[in-house]
């Protein structure tokens, strides 16, 4: 009998729902979706949920009440048993904000682990450009590649920025050089941050404004703005990621693994002849275990637009100026293709 | 003993499977270089080989299954021993609670055939392996112990302990699902106090698909 209560509670919840929209804010329904989360009505939270997040014209939720409501939303459906409805809710959230994870003083393992699941599986970034300025960060939400390029608005590329992996964050910059090595007219272009899966096909696109204004030479420097936190206190990063510094976790890892190889005959065996081949394996395991620290070493310089830059670009650059004076501002990005879920 | 933990096993890879959607496989082609290394009282014996090998793999959510199988021609290495072939299977099923470490078990059989007589073993295998990126996606390397549980072996020695270890390092192409693994591996059973052993080494290079 008592089960009956919830569906009878969503029924009613969902017939009330156009009259509660008019008299409900958004904020009022999200509230009550955590309220009803709180006292296990998992589907009147779900409703309420739902309808907090679509919202209405001038009344939508804030941004920490978005991944509020989508976390909410997803550990309802966990509950409930709906688990591809759980996976496309975190999916949401993943692609919503790659840096937010729930938090795990709130949700259980229940709730925590399937986030993980597809947010490792998910690949998504955040653009962060603080006073919508260059350099900017990009956050991922898993390990991916991704192409950065600055395109003009009809599409044609202007300038490859970054063509690589992405693990947690990644700086970017533009010199303000075009791939030719020439310094852009004045205008609107286009950021596009391609994501990639393991695969190589294209997961999503995320594209924002770019506004590029060359400054006069007797201008004073626009003041640089710096690189937005690694880390927000809204948006704390998922802890694996902060313990250790990749670059050193790579060089420690190939250097142990290497060490193993040479030591397991005498760790298994007591009186093997131990054959050298094993040395060729253990080279192999900490050459990669460098090149990983060299690869992932702090300080290295991100902005790998250089190489995708024709040979003479450098010249061409240098008689062109030295130093373009660039006012380069970033307008809201956009996602605008998703994988199939 | 063995039957209520493989049902509990069994119970929890069941689940497991209902609870998970995307289940990941990989399978591996292998082909290795193995040295023996036997031992017989103050006699001992070097042989080796070609080997070539298989691997498959399936992990859902946090539960892995696979199987493995590996056959090697394995001549002496001078002196007088008597060519041998190496014919082995695994089968095992364990879990992945992190995913720097997965924890399997399950049973592994290994014969030894020369002309007069097969050498059989039957052994319950644990095994922990921890792995960790190199280089972001694309390079990883991992380390691998293994200890039997329980072991059967057709010779009048009992078996004192058969345990055994592998590291290498993996490389994972960007954009395509193919990998690549160069592993040392070995294995290692003693005997009658000490008075019998047998050794096995392996390089391989491992060619797979999937996994990701």
């Amino acid at each position: 009998m008592s089960r009956r209560f919830p569906i009878i509670g969503a029924v009613v919840l969902t017939l009330a729902a156009p009259r509660g929209a008019s008299g409900q804010t958004a904020t009022d329904l999200l509230s009550a979706g955590v309220q009803a989360y709180q006292d296990l009505d998992y589907a009147a939270a779900a409703a309420a949920l739902r309808h907090g997040l679509l919202g209405t014209p001038g009344d939508t939720l804030s941004t920490r009440q978005r991944l509020e409501a989508l976390t909410y939303l997803a550990a309802t459906e966990v509950f409930r048993g709906r688990r591809d409805s759980a996976a496309a809710t975190f999916r949401r959230l993943v692609v919503f904000d790659p840096a937010y994870q729930p938090s795990e003083l709130i949700f259980p393992p229940r709730v925590t682990d399937p986030f993980r699941e597809v947010r490792d599986a998910t690949k998504a970034v955040a653009l962060y450009a603080p006073a919508g300025q260059f350099p900017a960060r990009l956050l991922a939400s898993s390990p991916h590649e991704v192409t950065v390029a600055v395109t003009a608005v009809d599409g044609q590329l202007v300038r490859t920025l970054y063509d690589g992996p992405i693990t947690d964050s990644l700086a970017l910059r533009w010199d303000g050089f075009t791939g030719t090595g020439m310094l852009p007219e004045d205008g609107r272009y286009l950021l596009r941050v391609t994501s990639r899966t393991a695969r190589g096909a294209v997961a999503r696109v995320l594209q924002a404004p770019l506004e590029v204004r060359r400054l006069p030479a007797d201008t004073p420097s626009p003041s640089p703005s710096p690189l937005p936190p690694a880390v927000q206190a809204s948006h704390p990063l998922p802890r694996q990621r902060t313990l250790v510094d990749p670059a050193v976790r790579a060089l420690a890892g190939g250097l142990v693994a290497a060490a193993a190889v040479v030591a397991l005959p005498r760790l298994v065996s007591r009186n093997a002849e131990a054959s050298g081949a094993r040395f060729a394996v253990a080279a192999t395991i900490g050459v990669s275990g460098l090149v990983g620290f060299l690869a992932l070493r702090p300080g290295r310089p991100l902005n790998a637009g250089g190489g995708q830059n024709p040979p003479g670009v450098g010249d061409r650059r240098s008689a062109a100026a030295k130093a373009p004076r660039l006012m380069i501002r970033v307008g809201r990005p956009v996602v605008l293709e998703r994988e199939p879920p | 003993m063995k039957t209520p933990a493989c049902a509990a096993a069994l119970a929890l890879a069941a689940a497991s499977l209902a609870a998970q959607t995307r289940p990941r496989a990989a399978l591996g082609a292998e082909g290795a270089w193995l040295r023996l290394h036997g031992q017989v009282g103050a006699t001992r014996e070097t042989l080796r080989g070609p080997a070539l090998a298989g691997d498959g793999r399936l992990t859902f959510g946090r539960i892995v299954l696979g199987a493995g199988y590996l056959e090697a021609r394995l001549e002496p290495d001078g002196g007088t021993a008597r060519p041998r072939d190496l014919v082995e299977g695994r089968a095992f099923l364990g879990a992945e609670p992190w995913p720097w470490l997965s924890v399997t078990a399950g049973p592994m059989l290994r014969a030894y055939v020369t002309d007069p007589a097969t050498e059989r073993w039957v052994l319950w295998q644990a095994r922990a392996r921890v792995q960790g990126p190199l280089l972001r996606t694309t390079l990883a390397t991992y380390v691998e112990l293994w200890r039997a549980l329980s072991s059967r072996v057709n010779l009048p020695d009992a078996v004192d302990r058969v345990q055994g270890g592998e590291a290498g390092v993996v490389y994972r192409p960007p954009r395509v699902s193919l990998w690549m693994r160069l592993a040392y591996r070995i294995d290692d059973a003693a005997l009658g106090r000490g008075y019998r052993g047998e050794t096995v080494e392996a390089l391989s290079l491992t060619v797979g698909v999937g996994g990701r």
